[in-house]
């Protein structure tokens, strides 16, 4: 485990940020809207060309002057048997030097297999094997990268008949044993538990306060008799109603709004940013 | 069905061909051994059958769940390459697309952490099935918007700077590299690649990428030695051992310098040192 006072990855308040896409990027530079952070999407700027950092990574940098920058990967694939890319830690660690982010996170699945990577956050069947699998994968990154790692719960659309563990349980025993964070996305508990029917007040009551570095909201939709976690739409009630029960529970965390289909202005972003702001003061009042 | 879970590992593989295998779950899971399809391996079961460990009481929900998946895969890696290729796109029409990004994901499957790099073989792919001129003239089309993503992408170079042109000596000229914007691509073709429609041309069109002050890429069409001079340059030539090659004896020079180096293209001049 590593050490908590040798990393710079341990819970800062920052407030309410949202999630950074490109179609904002000169939106964001010219009007520096009120926000302490943004959370950007770290191998958009893992750049294909070697001779150096491209428009999008100029633009970031440009962002970092003046925020607080949160790092947040799709492709670690932290569950997956096929063994970790060390030239993407390589080239994720030469990020995070540029952008010096204020945490790191990724997602707790796996993405893919025979070196195809299928692009989705694939679910894990929660067995010992499994557990032992994702620590030791997740020490041997954190040692790599230097740093500590959070990770996310994902939305699911199936479990495994062989799971020995709950989800949460999973979650709880792999942030003990390697010290990561825990990025608790409320809509993922949400649609999760919809979807399989769970109670999230059982989820959110198995994940110790102290592992918990951030909190993700975002919107969902539905496909026949399962919600989908689509990110293309407003954090409907239901979602906004788990996250009050979350701060009751956790305090004040980090939360950000996370938009990526039907991308709106990003002047609806900050209303929904202030909706979250709102719920927080008042849930803390 | 197995009495034993499946190991991580098989879990793994078995779920990964079910949602990649171009059939679909249900037709998959119905014929799960063809002998007929190409490439086969995408269309082979693992030896490892992992269905009945995924929660369910009927088969049915079983399938759709996996269907989720299995739909999201596709359509997360099409909409990507749809985004990237807008003009190929509209050229060979939705369907027609579709069908084509399906082909060349069974033989081009991801390998990069990066959704955005997915689909940058797709051009060679639609070149080595073109048979008719039509489908070349796509592939071309493919190419140059590819380049206009290798352009957005690319490093930023150095600032435009003329100045040492006007203090240079004769012997300097003979070792005078220009420097070009990293985000210069060129590609050369025999279709008019502006036009939306394929009209074949009797000699080569070529064709120059670069991003402009905004950050967006342009592409325009260019004279066949600025192409050679743009493509030398980039190697590294000097510029009198360029035109010493071009046929014509005056290939516009002045001109050549005040356009590209407006445009940020040509961005500053170099003296090669003797090796
Ligand atoms: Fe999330």
């Amino acid at each position: 485990m590593l050490p908590h006072s040798a990393d710079s990855n341990s819970r800062r308040d920052l407030g309410v940020g949202i999630g950074l896409r490109p179609p904002h990027y000169s939106e964001v530079l010219q009007q520096r809207p009120k926000l302490a952070w943004f959370e950007a999407i770290s191998e958009n700027y893992l750049t294909f060309d070697e001779r150096g950092p491209g428009a999008a990574l100029v633009s970031l940098e440009k962002i970092r002057a003046d925020y607080e920058i949160v790092l947040h990967g799709v492709s670690l694939s932290i569950g997956s048997v096929d063994p970790i890319s060390v030239n993407y830690l390589t080239h994720l660690k030469q990020l995070y030097d540029r952008i010096q982010p204020a945490w790191v996170s990724d997602h707790l699945c796996w993405t893919g297999v025979q070196d195809e990577n299928l692009h989705d956050l694939l679910p894990l069947p929660y067995t010992e094997e499994a557990l032992n699998h994702v620590c030791s994968r997740i020490q041997y990154v954190q040692e790599r990268l230097g740093r500590r790692i959070s990770i996310e719960n994902v939305s699911s659309y199936l479990t495994y008949t062989h799971s020995t563990l709950s989800e949460w349980e999973f979650l709880r025993e792999i942030a003990q044993r390697t010290g990561c964070g825990i990025l608790l996305d409320v809509n993922n508990i949400y649609v999760s538990s919809i979807n399989h029917g769970f109670s999230a007040t059982e989820f959110l009551n198995a994940i110790p306060r102290s592992a918990v570095t951030q909190i993700h909201l975002a919107g969902h939709s539905k496909s026949g008799t399962l919600l989908v976690d689509t990110h293309d739409s407003p954090v409907c009630e239901s979602v906004w109603q788990l996250y009050a029960e979350t701060v009751r529970r956790f305090g004040s965390i980090p939360t950000l709004i996370e938009w990526d289909a039907e991308l709106p202005t990003l002047g609806r972003l900050l209303q929904e940013a202030d909706h979250a702001k709102k719920i927080l003061e008042e849930t803390l009042r | 069905m197995s009495d034993r879970p499946p190991s991580l590992s098989e879990l793994q593989h078995w779920m990964k061909w079910i949602i990649t295998d171009p059939r679909g779950t249900e037709n998959a899971l119905r014929e799960a051994a063809p002998t007929d399809a190409q490439p086969i391996h995408r269309y082979q079961s693992p030896p490892f059958e992992a269905l009945s460990w995924i929660s369910s009481d009927s088969h049915r929900e079983r399938v759709s769940r996996i269907d989720v998946y299995a739909e999201a895969y596709f359509a997360r890696i099409h909409e990507s390459i749809s985004l990237d290729y807008p003009r190929t796109r509209e050229f060979l029409g939705d369907e027609y697309f579709m069908k084509q990004v399906a082909s060349y994901l069974k033989y081009h499957p991801s390998r990069t952490p990066n959704l955005g790099e997915v689909g940058l073989a797709f051009p060679d792919w639609l070149g080595s099935q073109a048979v008719d001129p039509w489908e070349e003239f796509a592939a071309d089309l493919a190419r140059l918007e590819r380049n206009r993503i290798y352009a957005f992408y690319a490093p930023f170079g150095p600032p435009s700077d003329f100045s040492r042109l006007a203090t240079l000596t004769e012997s300097d000229w003979a070792s005078l590299v220009l420097i070009l914007d990293p985000s210069v691509f060129l590609i050369q073709s025999s279709f008019e690649l502006l036009e939306s429609e394929p009209r074949r041309v009797a000699e080569a069109q070529s064709f120059v990428t670069y991003r402009d002050s905004t950050l967006s890429p342009i592409s325009t069409s260019i004279r066949t030695q600025e192409h050679f001079i743009f493509e030398q340059s980039q190697k590294g030539i000097p510029l009198l051992r360029i035109i010493d090659q071009l046929d014509e004896a005056d290939c516009g020079l002045q001109e050549i310098f005040e356009t590209w180096g407006n445009r940020g293209v040509i961005k500053t001049i170099q003296l090669e040192t003797k090796k």
